[in-house]
């Protein structure tokens, strides 16, 4: 009876004690369980970063939504989402299974913007001006200077201060997420010197990183697209593994390219000067220059299908295979026969018969 | 800041840019100048933007004023991009203009910077840059005096056998132009047929009617063409964009070659009802775009058709008020039907089509021709294989020829009767046309699929410097000419030009068999489909020599 009594008391107040205890607490603690073979995955609470995953965080009752993203390679994420009503006293166990690798927004955007000019453009539009407006109103640059005017003003105002730098540093992460390269580049100064956040050294590498992948990436595309600069510049980041892996067989690779292009764009000239300023005929329809003995550019390809593929390149490349007509003036003969002698032989009073008359009567 | 020395500057530009044609009202809106008079509005925004400029030499900017130096027309240009003035940046009607003279390398803020820039600067402009030049006169309101240009028009022909060359053709020879549809082919592309400009060019003695007309060797047919192989087309690129489109320009006996022997395609040529102002602005405006458009070539939305009315619009002022081409037709056919069923064609010249051809305004297909042909070669030999003309072309050339040489019969008939003769040269003719269009196929996918640069690289490394300097002057430098024409960001060149006869190749002949060995060691498979292209070709050729042989005999 005793027993029974204490053991009514001792669980009333028990439960009392954690009512009381629960009604005075209005977060929820959430525990975030990633796989142990997982190196570097972040949590974000309702689009804000919060801890490197596995954590315990501690969240607001309500509804929450949770994003962990795991990096897999410079252009793949795992992204694991969760929408969650939490109540308060809630103690909640989250155990993350990744799904298959995305793009990430960088890299989908250089996906849907490579090779498109206009595309191009606004990727360097994101590329050199990254300050969106989300909608925050800050301004990232004006900031820094804004602090250190801060410094000086009351422990109220320093408190306060430190609120705005928690927020700010929310919204770079959340324009670096968005794949914008400058937001990155103040995270990892800031990690690294611990202004507005507490001093990381491997958060600030892990920023840094993404911004020397970021500069690579964006760089290979225009060296991909035959930017002799952004060649050149492959080869630097290649022979000092800035944003890629050091490779001294990869940086040679991009110089050689870089070498390729200069003499290219040397022969292109050269075309420009001679081809096109200085490879004038008297008339039309009269064949290449009697000395010719070699027709080395023909352009049937362009009249015909697509490259235009020098024929009679082809032609002097081949002549040794032939005593057939190599001479643009024999070859040209040949072409007016081709194609006036369907006329000649069964439309006599067709203006083609005409008009091969008219040439052979000028021709004489 | 001297306002009076400026404007006096200004003033000397306007009169300097002079041009043949003034529109009607300016399009300028920007309300902070709203009340200058509009003549008076360029000279505005250009000393207000000069004003707002710390670092201009004054003295050197008048020094520009009629330059022909290009670097300082690009400085003047560079200062003018800065501007947010909206006067002197790009509007709507730009836009429009840029779609079809643009070379779209650099953006519409760029070109427009380049061109008001040489608007100003070059008293030639108007010589230069047509296109561009009515546009400023339009959006400016410019009171301008009738100048003519002295030189020749330059074009760039593309031709089968010699190189691109470059032919100055004078507008007082160009008597007419016409309309050239050519009815549809095989192809994904030409299916609803290909719609291009004619210029008829006068003999250089002979301005008569009948002379020009059939003057067909020196006619030039102008065309937007996409950079493309239709047999071997990517189809998405084509209705998204990724294929270049260019105003090419090309003998008229080649493009009936292509058309009326290569693809049995019917050609009807209407003229256009124009006056001679009309024709020499068309003219010089389609030259201009001739060396400067380069846009993206799309099959539906930006093909043939569609640019060559957005061409018409920009230089022809009767075309752009015609009420039935106001819509854009993407199908080149339904184009000329509404061309033609205008008053802007001749279209009663196509009412007979016999008295049409002998006239030139229509080129029948020559497929009857050749099926005669080949039933006249067939009814003679003692035993025939060629079902049809293209069972006979597949025939390696040189099997052809032993075949009719080992039929005695047949081969001293050849002899005797010259009709049979005729047709046999006819068909070996035409099997040139094929080898020759299969060679530039198989060329084109030999590049295409071995990427210029790889090669480039290993030919480097298998060659030694004399044989890599005649790859590249062989080679090299006519395939990346080709591949990409020429465009000029300073519009049509006005230079004169001595005429050289330049061979690149000459001195470096002797190296060829080398660099075809090792284009073979590349890639074996692909070379080989070239080199086979080309012996048919070849064997083709000494074919029709051999039967020409016997014509003389």
């Amino acid at each position: 009876m005793y027993k029974n009594t204490l053991k009514i008391i001792f669980t009333t107040y028990l439960t009392l004690f954690m009512i009381n205890n629960a009604m005075a607490n209005t977060e929820v603690e959430l525990n975030v369980v990633c796989d142990d073979a997982i190196n570097y995955a972040e949590i974000y609470v309702n689009g804000e970063y919060s801890a490197m995953c596995s954590a315990k965080i501690v969240v607001a009752q309500g509804e929450i939504n949770l994003i962990v993203v795991k990096p897999v390679d410079n252009d793949h994420e795992q992204v694991f989402v969760k929408n969650l009503f939490l109540y308060k006293n809630d103690v909640i166990n989250l155990h993350v299974v990744f799904p298959a690798p995305q793009l990430t927004f960088t890299a989908y955007r250089q996906n849907q913007t490579q090779n498109t000019e206009q595309d191009g453009a606004e990727d360097d539009a994101r590329f050199y001006h990254p300050e969106p407006d989300i909608g925050s109103g800050f301004d990232i640059n004006g900031h820094v200077a804004h602090w250190l005017q801060q410094a000086k003003q009351s422990e109220k105002e320093k408190l306060e201060l430190a609120a705005e730098k928690r927020q700010y540093v929310q919204v770079l992460i959340a324009q670096a997420r968005a794949g914008y390269l400058k937001p990155m580049r103040t995270l990892a100064e800031l990690y690294r010197t611990g202004d507005g956040v507490d001093k990381n050294s491997e958060l600030a590498a892990y920023w840094q990183q993404k911004v020397d992948t970021e500069v690579a990436d964006h760089t290979l595309i225009k060296a991909k697209n035959g930017d002799l600069a952004a060649i050149e510049k492959m080869s630097q980041f290649y022979a000092k593994g800035t944003g890629v892996e050091q490779s001294d067989s990869e940086a040679q690779r991009w110089a050689d390219e870089a070498l390729l292009i200069k003499n290219s764009i040397a022969a292109q000239k050269k075309i420009d000067d001679i081809e096109y300023f200085q490879m004038t005929k008297g008339s039309l329809g009269v064949a290449g220059d009697a000395g010719t003995e070699m027709i080395n550019s023909g352009e049937g390809g362009l009249l015909m299908s697509s490259i235009s593929v020098p024929i009679t390149t082809s032609a002097g490349l081949m002549m040794d295979m032939t005593s057939a007509p190599t001479k643009a003036t024999q070859l040209n003969k040949l072409e007016e026969q081709i194609s006036t002698r369907p006329s000649t032989h069964a439309k006599p009073d067709a203006m083609i018969t005409k008009a091969a008359k008219q040439k052979s009567s000028v021709d004489k | 800041m001297n306002y009076k020395f400026v404007n006096l500057i200004i003033c000397s530009m306007l009169l300097i840019s002079a041009c043949t044609n003034q529109r009607s009202s300016p399009q300028i809106n920007e309300l902070n100048i709203a009340q200058v008079p509009s003549q008076k509005k360029l000279e505005f925004l250009i000393t207000k933007e000069i004003d707002n400029q710390e670092n201009i030499d004054f003295l050197q900017f008048k020094q520009l004023l009629g330059s022909d130096d290009l670097s300082k027309i690009d400085m003047f240009a560079d200062i003018l991009l800065s501007t947010d003035n909206a006067g002197l940046l790009p509007n709507k009607e730009f836009n429009r203009v840029f779609a079809i003279a643009g070379d779209h390398q650099s953006d519409i803020y760029q070109s427009f910077a380049l061109a008001l820039s040489s608007f100003i600067i070059r008293k030639d402009f108007h010589c230069v840059r047509p296109v561009y030049q009515q546009y400023f006169v339009k959006r400016y309101n410019l009171k301008t005096f009738e100048q003519t240009c002295v030189n020749n028009l330059p074009i760039n022909v593309t031709s089968t056998i010699t190189p691109q060359i470059k032919l100055n053709i004078d507008p007082e020879r160009v008597s007419a132009i016409h309309v050239l549809f050519a009815g549809s082919g095989e192809g994904i592309v030409s299916k609803f047929g290909h719609i291009s400009l004619r210029l008829i060019v006068c003999p250089e003695n002979d301005h008569s009617e009948q002379a020009c007309n059939s003057n067909l060797f020196e006619h030039i047919v102008l065309g937007f063409r996409a950079h493309i192989d239709e047999f071997k087309i990517d189809p998405l690129v084509g209705l998204f964009g990724g294929y270049n489109s260019y105003l090419f320009a090309h003998d008229f006996m080649d493009t009936y070659q292509e058309y009326a022997i290569g693809e049995f395609r019917e050609i009807y040529s209407v003229p256009l009802n124009m006056t001679k102002s009309e024709r020499n602005l068309l003219l010089r405006n389609l030259i201009d775009i001739h060396w400067s458009f380069a846009g993206d070539y799309k099959f539906l939305t930006n093909n043939c058709s569609i640019l060559m009315q957005k061409a018409l619009l920009n230089s022809w002022p009767n075309f752009a008020s015609e009420p039935n081409l106001t819509e854009l037709y993407w199908r080149p056919d339904n184009f000329f039907n509404a061309l033609t069923s205008s008053k802007l064609t001749e279209f009663s010249k196509l009412k007979d089509l016999d008295i049409a051809e002998q006239q030139g305004f229509y080129f029948s297909s020559t497929l009857p021709i050749y099926q005669q042909a080949l039933e006249s070669v067939n009814l003679h030999l003692t035993q025939s294989d060629y079902h049809d003309i293209d069972s006979y072309i597949d025939h390696a050339p040189i099997i052809r020829i032993k075949k009719a040489q080992k039929d005695t019969s047949y081969y001293s008939l050849l002899q005797q009767d010259k009709t049979l003769l005729s047709a046999q040269i006819l068909l070996e003719e035409l099997s040139v046309v094929r080898y020759k269009r299969l060679l530039s196929l198989e060329l084109a996918a030999f590049f295409e699929k071995n990427d210029i640069k790889t090669l480039s690289r290993y030919m480097h490394s298998v060659l030694n410097n004399q044989e890599f300097l005649a790859y590249q002057k062989c080679l090299l430098m006519p395939v990346l000419a080709a591949i990409k024409p020429i465009k000029l960001k300073y519009g049509i060149p006005q230079h004169t030009q001595e005429e050289l006869n330049h061979n690149l190749c000459e001195s470096a002949k002797k190296n060829l068999k080398q660099i075809r060995l090792q284009l073979h060691q590349f890639s074996p498979e692909q070379w080989r489909l070239v080199e086979r292209a080309f012996r048919y070709w070849i064997d083709s050729m000494e074919n029709v020599e051999t039967y020409i042989k016997m014509e003389s005999m």
